[in-house]
């Protein structure tokens, strides 16, 4: 559901810092009642039940607009005092949050890595990525516009859903340096090309749930076709 | 782009490193055999060129006898 948070209730949200940019991730009891909440929380006010509708609340709120929403919502009220604020850095650690996370920023749950999974014909148009923090990635052959074998990278759709809900590509795709990723490099394997497709599992204290492909052997010549700054 | 925890690797170690395969997206683990006879196991080199330290390892490239991707 969508709600209204209750103004004096919003007072004490404005007093406490935020979880990302533009949003808290708030666990609060409602008033009166004996269960908690897990909401994520926009400009104090407007809120969403972090659930399984999640998403399809969120995208209700990115068509009609914030205000529009807001003007529609139901008002929650909470108890203040059990009113707490999850601070970015606690969704990594804690096993409750984690499925939060998988569901704010869209994660995926499953025991499979790619390497893991059967081999698959690409379909000749889809596109993948390859993020880096290195402008000359070295498993890209520029020279033959085409990535190398045994390369990793995600799927274009899962890299979209990773900086439109504003993850961390080092979390999710679980990276043992903690460096900025700067590059993004579109690849569109051909129709004989081959990959394995999989989950990123946890691993170097990071808790993956991003998409990656396997390419054992590397993509056709002329695959490879734009590099872009990150999330641009 | 200049790191103080990461030593880069020399050529014939990135073109060696270049051709194997990765073990995640933009890494592979490598297992190194020193000129004083220590192993060094499980270490990570980050866009086959940079070798990632760690406080209590401090290596030069020429004390690097052998580099090998883990099987």
């Amino acid at each position: 559901m969508i709600y209204k948070i209750y103004e004096q209730d919003a007072d004490t949200l404005l007093e406490q810092p935020e979880t990302g940019m533009g949003y808290q991730i708030v666990r609060a009891t409602q008033y009166n009642r004996s269960s908690f909440k897990k909401l994520v929380v926009y400009n104090t006010r407007l809120a969403i039940d972090l659930d399984d509708d999640y998403n399809v609340n969120r995208n209700k709120i990115i068509r009609e607009g914030y205000k529009v929403m807001l003007s529609k919502a139901t008002e929650l009220m909470l108890e203040t005092d059990s009113i707490k604020v999850i601070p970015h850095s606690d969704l990594k650690e804690s096993v409750e949050l984690s499925g939060v996370k998988k569901i704010l920023f869209k994660r995926h749950t499953g025991t499979s890595g790619a390497t893991d999974s059967r081999k698959e014909n690409a379909s000749g148009n889809e596109n993948f990525v390859r993020l880096s923090a290195f402008e000359d990635d070295r498993r890209i052959d520029v020279a033959n516009k085409k990535l190398k074998p045994g390369s990793f990278t995600t799927t274009e759709v899962d890299y979209r859903d990773c900086f439109s809900s504003n993850d961390d590509p080092v979390d999710r795709y679980a990276l043992p340096n903690n460096d900025n990723i700067e590059w993004a490099f579109y690849i569109r394997p051909k129709l004989n090309d081959q990959l394995q497709r999989g989950i990123v599992q946890p691993a170097f204290n990071h808790a993956g749930g991003g998409i990656e492909a396997y390419f054992e052997n590397g993509t056709s010549n002329n695959t490879y076709f734009l590099k872009k700054k990150y999330g641009i | 782009m200049e790191y103080k925890d990461r030593l880069k690797l020399s050529k014939k170690y990135v073109e060696y490193l270049s051709e194997h395969p990765e073990n995640g997206m933009g890494y592979q683990i490598v297992n190194i055999e020193l000129i004083n006879g220590d192993f060094l196991k499980n270490r990570i080199v980050f866009n086959s060129e940079y070798l990632e330290l760690n406080s209590q390892l401090e290596i030069k490239i020429s004390d690097i006898k052998k580099l090998v991707i883990k099987s």
